[in-house]
């Protein structure tokens, strides 16, 4: 109930400060030269989510065989490896992989979505062989004892036991994203951040650079929530609050 | 020393967790509260130091009423120890031991040589090496030695413990138990030790309170609870073997007859046979010269023997002897296991000084150990 | 430049070549960047720090449970506005306030902004769970509530804190290069310029620019890492914090 108020009223605040600074305008006396137009804005929205999802579904299209695969042999090294990869990974800034994906690949929407998938590809495949590893071996056993398949394990035992946490890692890593994806308006690649940068670049424009930020905001939230939402609802009931959170 | 005045207490969310408790805890004494879980024996130990305030009711600290004392200063002179012991995870042994004395600001060479005394005292030894470890580095039995150590810092005259002994293996424990009445035998401390083990707390006290649902239901020695159980809850609470725990209050010194007839092992069998129809026993304990026990001869065994044989060469060796500051009950588990079913009684120098006999033992508990119907 | 040209460009074995002249003949520029880098996150972290410790501390305190919530959630918000947006409203309200508009202030202030939630979280919560056997025997012996936070919590926390300074400087090595937007200088210079600059010198500028800042991140990690180390009193190593 706190959970749903608190989303809505921020949903509210932003989506709010972004209608009115693009219908209104210049806020006080000092009158500037321009806001952004409204279909501007949502062009830049659409831009901004094709980004981020196109990236998020590859990662995931991609990460989940690896880490699944990952479980089906056990090769500690490789597991180690993929520790220490991950860590890494993670501690570097995204912001050198977007630039350096850039250098490659030429400045564009693909250079941004490989940047942004890479980034996300590590923790996917850690949490989908941490979500598999973690099923209790003797959970495994009951099943074969009780005369389950191998593929039957696999559907109905440790990809349902493994999703939540699988959820946690696709949740994170796309609210991180939405924010990350606002440098590529810094490469003029478009996006939400191509506002923001608009209203900086003019001198500190605080209403253009809100008609950037509030809407990225608003879909941080919103995100949040959908996917929250989601991966309430695969998280196995007996499971709730125990193990999700536990290893994501 | 420590006395509570009508002392309550009752919670913010309304339980009253001790009612109206009346007691008095002379100088030097080990009192022990025991009672079921939750019966408020915590949070009568816990208002002694002033961790939980009272609801109502008095407590004095040598006449002075507690309330009236500062409570870091009040605290800083009571030793306190907790069943989670609650060592300080990031000091040595060494500065956990030493954390009241810091705090009191005695120079570093006097808390120094106190923590290696009080580490010698519980048994940590060598102390400069103990004292150099982290509680990680330490057995549950051990981190427990350092939390005595630690109550012992800055040499209080009082005690509070609460199950201090309540997280270790059995057999740890019962060797802690005895290295502290040890210790109290030494420092003579006046000590208010919460537990709910009764085996515990009638081998450890001086007195006993029992306590239920906030209420002090019977105070008295040991050995008065275990004779006089006040109600049925109380003699519930300490079991129908209670006389059986009553044995453990007594030692073995304090109920052997001393002067049994005896005889040397260089008789003759026909007159040992003599002597034990002149006293119409059937046993007899056999005493070398120097004094030691050497073993016993009966009736029957010596009727079918050659009468000119010295008694020394046809003895019955006993496996086990007690010991003059043997515990009853454990006197008693040796006499159902020998065959003899009487128990030599020896002192720390392996000199004979009596015997202990089933009909003795039976006719002391019926004396002074049973209440009256 | 189109993208094949682009790939066959940076593929081509004289780019790494060229790339490494470049930095060879330019390491002094590379340096000045990197300490230019560094001193807007020790002046950002090191004003975070102060400030997330003291605010941590004070909210870990009795009945301010609430507080906590709020001020953890509050951080918590901080950190999710992308850095773009932070870098433009700081710009709006300091120029309103009327400080410097771009360059360093901004960037300070921002970076120390995003640094306080990993700060106050550790501290809020390496206090709040200090194990209650502790404080219950600490209080019990008579600390002072005083004592109780500088001879206890405090040394308990420090390792916690310690890997939220970690963490908090680490995040802001790649956010203090978006500063370079601004005008704050730093390592983010070089790949600003070079984005923006076509063929292979600015490929060049991108990469030794990226490759720096992944540098920069990796070596402040090993750093703070170690720190936090040496910070872990050796009673507190391998796990054992309770009892
Ligand atoms: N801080 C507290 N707040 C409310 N009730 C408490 C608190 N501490 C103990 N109690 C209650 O007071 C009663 C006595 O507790 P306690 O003194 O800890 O018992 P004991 O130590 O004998 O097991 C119990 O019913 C317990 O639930
Ligand atoms: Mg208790």
């Amino acid at each position: 109930m706190r959970r749903t108020l608190t989303l809505l009223s921020l949903l509210a605040i932003f989506i709010g400060i972004t209608i009115w600074m693009t219908s209104i305008g210049p806020i006080g006396e000092r009158a500037w030269p321009r806001t952004v137009p409204p279909g501007r804005v949502l062009a830049e929205i659409s831009t901004h989510m094709q980004l981020v999802v196109i990236a998020e579904l590859v990662a995931i299209g991609i990460g989940l065989p690896i880490g699944f695969l990952l479980t089906r042999k056990r090769i500690p090294v490789l597991t180690r490896l993929l520790e220490g990869v991950v860590n890494t990974g993670q501690t570097l800034p995204t912001l050198c992989f977007i630039f350096l994906f850039s250098a490659i690949l030429g400045i564009g929407r693909e250079a941004v979505i490989v940047a942004l998938a890479a980034y996300t590809l590590l923790p996917i495949v850690r949490n989908t062989y941490a979500g598999i590893k973690a099923v209790d071996p003797a959970i495994r056993d009951a099943a074969r004892g009780m005369g389950m398949s191998y593929w039957q394990i696999v559907g109905k035992i440790e990809v349902p036991l493994a999703v939540p946490v699988i959820m946690a890692g696709i949740r994170t890593s796309t609210v991180l994203n939405v924010g990350t994806a606002a440098v590529a308006g810094l490469i003029g690649v478009g996006g939400l951040g191509a506002i923001i940068a608009e209203g900086i670049a003019i001198g500190g424009i605080i209403e253009i650079v809100l008609q950037g930020a509030a809407p990225t905001a608003a879909l941080a939230v919103t995100l949040d929530a959908v996917l929250g939402a989601i991966e309430r609802a695969v998280t196995p009931r007996g499971i709730k609050g125990s193990e999700a959170s536990a290893v994501a | 020393m420590i006395k509570l005045d009508n002392v309550s207490k009752v919670y913010a969310g309304g339980t009253e967790a001790v009612k109206e408790v009346t007691l008095e805890i002379p100088k030097g004494e080990l009192c022990i509260l025991v009672g079921p879980s939750g019966c408020g024996k915590t949070t009568t130990l816990r208002m002694i130091n002033r961790l939980i305030s009272l609801s109502s009711g008095k407590i004095f600290l040598n006449e002075r009423d507690i309330n009236q004392m500062d409570p870091n200063e009040l605290r800083r002179g009571i030793g306190y120890a907790i069943q989670e012991i609650g060592l300080f995870p990031h000091m040595t042994v060494e500065y956990n031991v030493a954390a009241v004395p810091r705090l009191l600001g005695w120079p570093r060479e006097k808390w120094r040589s106190r923590v290696n005394e009080l580490l010698e005292l519980v048994g940590l030894t060598p102390p400069e090496e103990f004292g150099k470890r982290y509680p990680s580095e330490l057995s549950g039995g051990q981190r427990q030695r350092v939390g005595v150590a630690r109550c012992l810092g800055a040499d209080p005259p009082v005690l509070l413990m609460d199950e201090p002994f309540g997280a270790i293996d059995p057999i740890t424990r019962e060797r802690l138990q005895d290295e502290f009445l040890r210790i109290q035998e030494e420092i003579q401390k006046t000590i208010v030790f919460v537990t709910h083990d009764l085996q515990e707390g009638l081998k450890l006290g001086d007195r006993i309170a029992l306590m239920r649902d906030g209420y002090l239901i019977q105070e008295g020695k040991p050995a008065e609870l275990l004779a006089k159980p006040k109600d049925d809850f109380v003699r519930n609470f300490v079991g129908t073997d209670r006389t059986l725990k009553a044995l453990t209050l007594v030692r073995l010194r304090e109920v052997l007859d001393d002067s049994p007839p005896t005889i040397e092992p260089e008789v003759t069998v026909s007159q040992a046979l003599q002597k034990m129809e002149d006293q119409n026993v059937r046993f007899l304990p056999v005493v070398n010269g120097d004094g030691t026990f050497a073993g016993w001869v009966n009736r029957g065994g010596l009727r079918n023997l050659d009468g000119d044989k010295q008694v020394g060469e046809v003895l019955v060796r006993a496996r086990k002897v007690g010991r003059r500051d043997m515990p009853v009950n454990e006197a008693l588990s040796l006499m159902l296991e020998s065959a003899i079913g009487n128990l030599a009684v020896v002192d720390r120098h392996d000199k004979f000084v009596g015997v202990l006999t089933f009909r003795r033992l039976y006719d002391i508990v019926q004396e002074h150990y049973l209440e009256e119907e | 430049m189109r993208v094949d040209d682009r790939l066959a460009d940076l593929y081509s074995v004289d780019v790494l070549q060229d790339i490494w002249a470049w930095a060879n003949n330019n390491w002094d520029t590379i340096g000045a960047l990197t300490l230019q880098h560094l001193r807007i996150i020790l002046v950002a972290n090191g004003a975070g720090v102060v400030v997330g410790v003291l605010l941590g501390i004070f909210i870990s305190g009795r009945g301010r449970e609430r507080l906590a919530d709020l001020i953890l959630y509050l951080t918590g918000m901080l950190i999710t506005i992308p850095s773009l947006a932070m870098y433009g409203i700081l710009m709006a309200i300091l120029g309103a306030m009327g400080l410097s508009r771009i360059g360093f202030v901004p960037a300070v202030v921002a970076l120390a902004l995003y640094g306080l939630l990993p700060i106050v979280r550790n501290t809020y919560t390496a206090i709040v769970e200090v194990s209650p056997a502790i404080i219950d025997a600490g209080r019990g012996m008579g600390m002072s509530e005083r004592q109780l936070l500088t001879k206890i919590k405090l040394p308990l926390a420090v390792p916690v804190i310690m890997a939220g300074v970690r963490q908090a400087v680490v995040m802001n090595v790649g956010i203090a290069a978006i500063a370079a937007w601004i005008g704050a200088g730093g390592l983010g210079q070089l790949m600003f310029r070079g984005i923006q600059e076509p063929g292979r010198m600015g490929s060049i500028l991108v990469v030794v620019g990226s490759i720096s800042v992944a540098v920069l991140a990796l070596a402040s990690d090993f750093v703070l890492g170690a720190l936090e180390y040496l910070a872990t009193p050796r009673g507190l190593r391998g796990g054992a914090r309770s009892s």
